[in-house]
Order: C-alpha cells, then sequence, then structure tokens
C-alpha cells in the first residue's frame, strides 16, 4: 500500500529537525528538496545521522542504501525509512 | 670543572625572541633574522612546525586566494615566506598540489617533511639560533617593556635579554606569562579539539567511491551497538600526499573542555589514543581494504584549534572577514572563510563577500600591554568568531613573517 502524503510529510518534518538540531547548522529555510552536501553534510554527519534515525524511527537502514544519491536531500533519505 | 649536565646556555641576550616553533614562529624567526636582528626561537618539542607537525595536522589551508571557479588563475594570497615554504616543501616532494577540496584551494603535506624542511631552513638563516626541547618559562617586565626571558631545558634554567619578543605559542603563553592582557572564548564555545592519526596498510581503494559511506555506516552501526566509543562519531578519513597513506581526524567535544589546562589535556591526549586503536582494531576485522591497516603514526601532541588569543592595539573582528575589508597597509592577508568547529554540528564554512581576502594590521600583532611584544600566528589578536579563518597554517605564516619583521625594526 503506498504511504498517505500526510505520513510522508510527517517523516520528512521529523528528519529535517533531526539534522538541524543536531547534525548541520541549516538556515531556517532549508526545504526538504534542498542539497544536504551543500549544507554540509559529511561522513561524519552522516554516522551521527544514522544514529539518530535509529532512536527516532526504531530502524537501521541498510549499508547498500547509504550512498550518496540516497542522501543528497531531507526527501529521499525520508524515502528510506519505512513507515512507521 | 664543567660538568655536561651543568652547561649554560652560550646566549645571554638576543635582539628577537621567539616563543614556539610552529608554523608562526618558523615565519617569524627567519624573517627577524633576514631582517638583521640576532634572533634565537624556542620550541618545547622535539620538532619544528607546532600544529602542522606535532599534531599531524596534514593540509596547509590559506596559501591561496578564494576563486569563483577553476578558470580563475591561482594567486598565493601572500607571496613571501608563505610561498616559499610552500614551494619549498613541493621540491622536497613534502606535499603535493595545490589540489581543489570544494570551492577551496588547499596543499596536503606530509607533517615529517614540513619539520625537515623547517629545520633546513632556519639552519641556513644567519642571525638565527633555534634551540629545540626549550621552553619559555617566565617573562621580567619593566613598565610596558619586557626585558628578559626565563628559558628552561633538561633541569636547567637561563635568563636571556630581550630587545622584543614574539609570542607563536599558538596559546599566548608568552603573554599570559607576561601578565598581558589576552581573552579566551568560554568552554562551551572554543572551537573543539582533534586528534589525528596516520594509518597505512590499507587497501588504495579503502576510501574510493562510496566507501566513506560505508565507513560511516560500519561505525555508526559499531557504536550503537556499543562496539565502539561514543567518540569514534567524530571521526573522518583523508588520503595523504601517497594513495596508500591514510589519515584519520577525530574530533573530541573533551568536554569539560579547557585547552591550557593540563588535566584536560592529558584526558584529551588519552582519549584520542584509547580511540584511534579501538577504531583501527574494528575496521581491521570489520572493513573492506583495512584487514592489513595499521596505526603508523599517532601525534606528539593532540590538535588544539583555539585558546588564548592576546589583546592587540586592534582587533580583528568577523565581520572584517567576512566583508573582506581593506586597511592601508595590510602586515598581511586572510583569506580562508570562517571556518566554526564548535561543536559536532560539523564544519561550517562562511565565505567572504565576493572572496575578497582581508587586510590583517600590523595593531592585530602587536600587544596593547607591552610595546616589545609581538604576536602571530592561531593566537593575533582577534574575535573568536575571526580566529576560526586566521588560524589556518596559511595566514600563520604570513602573520609570522610580518610579526618578524616589525619586531627586527624596533632594535634599540
Ligand atoms: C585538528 C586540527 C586540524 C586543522 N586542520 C587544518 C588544516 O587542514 N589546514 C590548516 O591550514 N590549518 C589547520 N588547522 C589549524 C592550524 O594547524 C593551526 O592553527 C596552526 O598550525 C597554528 O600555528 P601556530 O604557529 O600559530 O601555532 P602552533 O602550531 O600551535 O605552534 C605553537 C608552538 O609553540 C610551542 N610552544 C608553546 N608554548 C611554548 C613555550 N612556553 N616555550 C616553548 N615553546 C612553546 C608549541 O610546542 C608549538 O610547537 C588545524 C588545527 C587542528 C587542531
Amino acid at each position: 500500500m503506498a504511504e498517505i502524503p500526510d505520513a510522508i510529510a510527517k517523516k520528512e518534518a521529523k528528519l529535517l529537525s533531526i539534522l538541524s538540531d543536531d547534525i548541520l547548522e541549516l538556515e531556517p529555510d532549508f526545504r526538504t528538496t534542498d542539497d544536504l552536501f551543500e549544507a554540509g553534510l559529511d561522513s561524519m554527519a552522516i554516522m551521527r545521522l544514522l544514529i539518530h534515525v535509529e532512536t527516532a524511527f526504531g530502524c537501521r537502514l541498510p549499508v547498500s542504501q547509504v550512498n550518496r544519491e540516497n542522501f543528497s536531500t531531507v526527501q529521499k533519505i525520508a524515502a528510506l525509512i519505512p513507515a512507521e | 670543572m664543567n660538568f655536561p649536565a651543568t652547561n649554560a646556555l652560550h646566549v645571554k641576550k638576543t635582539d628577537v625572541l621567539v616563543v614556539g616553533g610552529g608554523t608562526a614562529g618558523i615565519a617569524a624567526a627567519v624573517s627577524a633574522a633576514r631582517a638583521g636582528a640576532r634572533t634565537l626561537l624556542v620550541e618545547r618539542r622535539n620538532a619544528l612546525g607546532g600544529m602542522a607537525s606535532n599534531a599531524l595536522v596534514h593540509t596547509l589551508c590559506g596559501l591561496y586566494l578564494l576563486r569563483n571557479d577553476d578558470a580563475q588563475p591561482l594567486t598565493y594570497a601572500n607571496e613571501g615566506f608563505p610561498r616559499e615554504l610552500a614551494e619549498r616543501l613541493i621540491q622536497a616532494g613534502g606535499a603535493s598540489g595545490p589540489v581543489r577540496m570544494g570551492k577551496l584551494d588547499v596543499l596536503p603535506h606530509q607533517p615529517a617533511a614540513l619539520a625537515a624542511v623547517a629545520d633546513d631552513i632556519t639552519r641556513r638563516t644567519p642571525n638565527l639560533t633555534v634551540l629545540l626541547h626549550t621552553d619559555l618559562t617566565g617573562l621580567i617586565s619593566g613598565p610596558g617593556q619586557i626585558q628578559a626571558a626565563h628559558l628552561q631545558s633538561r633541569g636547567h634554567v637561563f635568563e636571556v635579554a630581550v630587545n622584543s619578543l614574539i609570542d607563536a605559542s599558538g596559546d599566548a603563553e608568552a603573554g599570559a606569562l607576561a601578565g598581558a592582557a589576552f581573552e579566551c572564548a568560554p568552554a562551551d564555545r572554543l572551537q573543539r579539539p582533534a586528534y589525528i592519526f596516520g594509518i597505512g596498510g590499507a587497501h588504495e581503494t579503502a576510501l574510493a567511491g562510496d566507501a566513506r559511506f560505508r565507513l560511516a555506516h560500519l561505525i555508526s552501526g559499531a557504536v550503537a551497538s556499543s562496539q565502539l566509543s561514543a567518540e569514534a562519531l567524530g571521526v573522518a578519513f583523508r588520503h595523504g600526499v601517497s594513495q596508500n597513506e591514510i589519515w584519520a581526524t577525530i574530533d573530541l567535544q573533551a568536554d569539560p573542555y579547557d585547552p591550557c589546562s593540563p588535566e584536560c589535556l592529558t584526558r584529551v591526549e588519552a582519549c584520542g589514543r584509547r580511540v584511534s586503536f579501538e577504531i583501527i582494531r574494528y575496521l581491521r576485522a570489520h572493513a573492506e581494504g583495512f584487514e592489513k591497516a595499521r596505526i603508523t603514526c599517532t601525534p606528539a601532541q593532540a590538535g588544539i584549534r583555539e585558546s588564548r588569543r592576546l589583546s592587540g592595539l586592534a582587533c580583528l573582528t568577523e565581520e572584517d572577514i567576512l566583508q573582506g575589508r581593506q586597511v592601508e597597509k595590510p602586515a598581511a592577508l586572510a583569506c580562508w572563510p570562517l571556518e566554526l568547529r564548535e561543536n559536532s554540528k560539523g564544519p561550517r564554512f562562511r565565505f567572504p563577500e565576493e572572496n575578497r581576502p582581508v587586510g590583517i594590521s600590523l595593531d592585530c600583532l602587536r600587544s596593547r600591554t607591552f610595546e616589545n611584544l609581538f604576536v602571530a600566528g592561531r593566537c593575533i589578536s582577534c574575535t573568536h568568531e575571526a580566529q576560526a579563518s586566521i588560524r589556518v597554517t596559511g595566514t600563520c605564516l604570513a602573520t609570522g613573517e610580518a610579526a618578524g619583521r616589525a619586531a627586527a625594526a624596533i632594535l634599540r
């Protein structure tokens, strides 16, 4: 079953707040489609992000999904996280 | 009878005393001596280079003006000693590049090669005496003037009369010992320290393609399952001058942090060492390409980015840097963006308007307490935010050269 848009939006918002609270210095108008690498995401930040995702969403992303393409925006990372 | 262990120092008097042989101190001592001043450079460790050799910092930043794109020619921000040292390092095979990293041009170098090149340049400089294994332990001053220094080495204490003094200690140690005014950011705002170690024996492709992402996944999993300490989350890997050399840098939170407290430094060093060995053991067992990896070097000291800043006749600010403000007759140019590393939120770069370099006035290199006290390197007179730009080695070399020239010029 496809995820309902509301659930997707909620997931993206939660991820964005994790990123801006604990991982990166993001501008207040940073969007879920903006490039995270441009905003300073690097492998050190990804390590911490993975731990936060595990705690907040209760899931551990498989290594095959952790790559540059999948982690370039909040929207793309959110799409990797299974529906709650 | 003159027993070796009681020998006194031959130097009793010097025109310029340079305290600290990091990038700033090397530049300061060479330029003061070349300007004709009898110069003494003292360094407490066994090698010149400071952070850029003893803490294993392995990239020279701030040497080149910022460029909007690769099509623009590459230009040294400061032509004198910074360029000379960079070119000597490249010639000696101790640096390769420059290379473009994102929007920045940098020169990767071998820490030990920088120390060796510095030995060679200083040895060939007339009027200059270098003393390694020698600590400044005290200063004697009169009103507005520093008169003499107490140096200590291997159980000897020497007194040396000085005409002028350059604090290139990185931590404004000379200023603090003399009772000069200085500032220091509160503990929670100070740039974080880091522990850098060298890795050899990894496969050449160990960091290729998406390998850094796989390593991030592996290490975060190990931390989450308590197989690695949480500090391992601060680690980043980078190739050295040669492809089969890897540098690992662990940014440490180190709370409660005080870069001038021996208790804190002891904790930072021990933590860095422990986590380095944990990481390498884990990578050997679990990471592709790291099966035969081993630690090839550990630093003589952990990397300290920021501590005291000497208070000068002027103070360089964040706005000066972001606006690329010019001064009449700048002593040196700074061109590195503000790179704030106050917490684990990763590096934050803030670039100056139109990528313009900022002019550093000589007044930022002069103590406001003592007329004959100069300062160079990462502890010049600036705000906490501005320090996030001027601390890079290219700028330290430039402020060192300027302070050396100025200190030599006030010969009585
Ligand atoms: C982890 C880390 C990563 C960095 N990365 C980069 C980078 O990639 N590129 C870059 O350009 N810069 C980088 N920097 C910044 C840069 O390395 C330093 O700011 C710069 O090297 C400072 O040079 P300095 O000469 O001012 O001080 P230091 O290098 O700290 O040298 C001061 C010297 O003075 C000596 N000394 C101190 N007190 C006394 C005393 N009382 N008596 C005798 N000797 C004394 C010390 O032993 C030391 O050798 C980094 C810094 C850190 C910590």
